[in-house]
């Protein structure tokens, strides 16, 4: 891999598609990417994880809708072959490959709700699960909020999941939070688990409700956040990011999409498409967040 | 009962597979229940309550992975155990292989095979037009079989594979056969002197594979993308790949498949059947044959019939054969549905389909003896289930539509959902026949008797007086073999039909007599 020097610029229209020219071997840096050392945590096809001290990771990938707060981006290009990685201020160093964060995009994983109108976009959130419910995977969360869709599970241990699921979203909406994240935590198959994206989904819809009701909500997630945190660095960075309100590249195109009835149904589509049901989950967090006002409570 | 659980400590993977995997080892005859999931603190208190934690799995963590399995004997369970690790084993061997020698350009593929004249593109929508349009500046033909490419992308790439004398086969092309190579879901059909364009993916595999089992054969098969005959794109590819098969010299017939095309694209297309010096054969499903005969093609009413009439040309024989076959054809389907319609319970037939022309082909049939049926790809847009997970009164599915797919395989490789559907249709007393598709060929599933049969056994069970009609697309070539799954079907009672027309034909004049 060569280092790669581009004048800084910064991805705030993730949805407007890059010019087939830029596709060529590029670098994204993530726009809160912590300093120090990491080491290789995990590796996938298209993504290799790096733990750091604590809760930091990082993560490399080659696909550019896979781009967050915390991620490297290497489009086109293939995974490094080291198995630690170090950031400093001014620079990436993997292995003796050096990227010098001041000549390298950004990826900007902020979102103003200012940009759309929030009434519309609640309507358009709310009407999700009626009108493209077919598009959610079976296996998905999806089911806390269309109990019809319970149908699609069957065996000990997907019905006890179902189960313990419906039992956390009663006790949400019984405002026991803290007893409902911890139903809900660590629960699902992959690495990361079904129940920990939904309640990544429930902490970003908090600032959507936040912001439309004028209200801090800040304590909730911070107490959501800690009732999540487990033992997995991956899981608990994922988490934090969504208390901190840090989107990913799928996330803010689906939001900034969303008034576009057309492109609105391609970029769900594509949110849809993250892992086998965790963008579906992801999205019934944010849904069920919403829908419920969960923190407007008194 | 045993319960046997292995941990493997460090080893993770992602849902989808540990998904795919749980389930093939759920369906292990003597299997009763199992689970692939990483050790979380919390699985385990699942696992616990659905009866599949072991004392072993206690020292686990979040990244360690838990196989459990509840099985009749010993045995089985070692067995089960055995298999999820040979199939977790092959995912990460494939792992392996894939980031080893993968091509990462297409400079590098073109170096890796020389001489490569064509492209297969299929990856995530979104950046297919963008790899296609590479393939096309190396001067590469083009299978785009990804979909989710926009009409306006599919307009410039087909203008410039037209520019470059190149043929750009899709978006959304699902089968071609080149040189006698089946490409994506393609047959395994015998090399001859039919040439075939085709708008319609399993409208090109029933016609190839009814072809090939007439023991006739193909010189090329080329799909284009159902929207190529749209008004937008104009038919350019339709309209290439008939003058590609008009020049090629192997080629003696020419059979053109579609949905009926835009009336100007129709236009286009006639002009271009009028050069053609190669008898052409068409059918534009549901279309106006009259509209057809005037361009000079020979119009057609069904697949099957396309194809028959296909072959008799390309043997030099007369058409006239084929009308007495066909002729031969209704009266043995109007005796068989006479007997078969005897007994029945219900009045209504459910269909089940993995092929969206199949599914249009058995609508238009159907439309004869039960007027317009109720579908998520209706015929008429009145007919439009609102919840296509429900049937009401006649009703014929496409299954292989988006609310089916998104997060799981295509019907043709996942038989899942479709027996699940099975099940709730013939829980369904008003209903009297379930019709349904099998196809075959490279990428579909290779034993697809093995996943219907236990279904269809299930539903004649609850429902005696329940009739399966069904049709089997593809060759003894294919890697499933089409004898031995018409053997499977017919032995657990399913009436198998030769065409999915002569399928359709059946059902509707069953329905027609039992409504008498």
């Amino acid at each position: 891999m060569r280092p790669v020097c581009y004048p800084n610029k910064v991805m705030n229209n993730p949805f407007k598609p890059m010019p087939a020219e830029s596709l060529s071997e590029e670098i994204v840096l993530g726009d809160n990417l912590p300093s120090g050392t990491f080491h290789l945590h995990s590796r996938f096809r298209d993504v290799a994880n790096f733990a750091g001290q604590g809760n930091d990771m990082v993560y490399v990938t080659t696909k550019e809708q896979n781009m967050s707060a915390n991620g490297i981006c290497i489009k086109n290009g293939s995974l490094p072959g080291s198995v630690s990685l170090t950031i400093e201020n001014d620079h990436v160093l993997f292995g003796k490959e050096k990227i010098n964060r001041h000549q390298t995009a950004t990826y900007c994983s902020q979102l103003s709700f200012h940009e759309i109108h929030c009434g519309e976009f609640e309507r358009y959130l709310l009407e999700i699960p009626e009108k493209h419910g077919a598009l959610f995977a079976p296996h998905s969360l999806l089911f806390l909020l269309q109990p019809d869709r319970c149908r699609n599970f069957s065996g000990g241990f997907d019905i006890h999941f179902m189960d313990n699921a419906l039992k956390a979203a009663d006790r949400l909406l019984a405002k026991n939070t803290k007893e409902a994240v911890g139903l809900l935590k660590g629960t699902g198959r992959g690495l990361t688990p079904a129940g920990d994206d939904f309640i990544a989904g429930l902490l970003l819809g908090l600032h959507f409700t936040a912001f439309k009701e004028k209200e801090s909500l800040s304590d909730l997630q911070n107490a959501i956040y800690q009732a999540a945190c487990g033992d997995n660095p991956l899981v608990n960075s994922f988490l934090r990011h969504a208390k901190e309100g840090h989107y990913f590249y799928l996330f803010k195109n689906f939001v900034y999409s969303s008034p576009q009835k057309k492109k609105a149904t391609e970029s769900l589509k594509m949110l849809l498409t993250m892992g086998a049901t965790s963008g579906a989950d992801l999205l019934s967090g944010y849904i069920f967040s919403v829908k419920h006002k969960i923190g407007i409570w008194f | 009962m045993v319960l046997k659980g292995v941990t493997k400590r460090g080893v993770y993977y992602d849902s989808v597979t540990l998904m795919i995997v749980s389930k093939r080892i759920n369906e292990m005859e003597g299997v009763t229940d199992s689970s692939v999931v990483m050790g979380t603190r919390e699985n385990k208190a699942i696992l616990k309550a659905a009866g599949l934690l072991v004392p072993e799995f206690s020292p686990a963590t979040d990244t360690d992975l838990l196989i459990s399995i509840k099985a009749g004997s010993e045995d089985v369970a070692a067995r089960a155990v055995e298999e999820a690790e040979t199939l977790l084993g092959e995912v990460t061997k494939k792992q392996g292989r894939q980031s080893a020698s993968a091509p990462r350009s297409w400079t590098q593929a073109m170096e890796q095979l020389e001489g490569a004249n064509l492209a297969l593109v299929s990856i995530a929508g979104r950046y297919a037009a963008a790899e296609a349009r590479k393939a096309l500046e190396q001067g590469l033909h083009v299978m785009l079989f990804s979909d989710n490419v926009s009409i306006e992308e599919e307009v410039v790439l087909k203008s410039y594979a037209k520019s470059k004398g190149l043929l750009m086969m899709g978006p959304d092309c699902g089968t071609a056969i080149i040189n006698g190579v089946p490409l994506a879901f393609g047959n395994v059909a015998g090399r001859g002197h039919i040439g075939i364009v085709a708008a319609s993916g399993t409208g090109l595999q029933e016609t190839s594979s009814i072809i090939s089992n007439h023991g006739a054969g193909i010189s090329q098969a080329i799909g284009t993308g159902g929207r190529d005959v749209k008004k937008e794109v104009g038919g350019m590819m339709f309209i290439e790949a008939l003058k590609a098969l008009n020049n090629d010299e192997d080629t003696h017939c020419i059979l053109l498949i579609s949905k009926p095309p835009d009336n100007e694209v129709l236009e286009k297309i006639a002009v271009e059947i009028r050069r053609v010096k190669k008898p052409v054969v068409a059918i534009f499903i549901g279309g106006n044959l009259e509209q057809v005969r005037r361009s000079g093609a020979i119009p057609v009413a069904d697949l099957e019939e396309a194809a028959l009439v296909a072959t008799n040309i390309s043997r030099g024989e007369d058409v006239q054969i084929v009308k007495e076959k066909l002729t031969e054809r209704e009266n043995e389907i109007s005796v068989l549905a006479e007997k078969l319609s005897t007994g029945r319970k219900g009045r209504f037939v459910r269909g089940l389909f993995s092929g969206g022309t199949l599914c249009d082909e058995a609508q238009l049939l159907l439309k004869g003896a039960a007027g317009y049926v109720w579908s998520n790809t209706p015929l008429h847009d009145d007919y439009r289930l609102k919840d296509p997970w429900k049937s009401k009164g006649h009703t014929v599915i496409d299954m292989g539509e988006d609310a089916f797919t998104t997060g799981r395989p295509h019907p043709m490789i996942d038989f899942s959902l479709r027996n699940k559907r099975i099940g709730e249709e013939a829980a369904d007393k008003e209903v009297a026949v379930i019709l349904f598709d099998v196809v075959l060929g490279h990428g579909a599933h290779l034993s697809p008797a093995d996943e219907l049969v236990p279904a269809i056994r299930e539903a004649t069970a609850a429902a005696p007086g329940l009739l399966f009609v069904c049709s089997v697309t593809g060759t003894d070539g294919d890697p499933q073999n089409r004898r031995n799954v018409i053997q499977q079907l017919e032995n657990a009672g399913v009436v198998v039909m030769r065409s999915n027309s002569a399928a359709a034909m059946l059902t509707g004049k069953i329905i027609q007599n039992i409504a008498r």
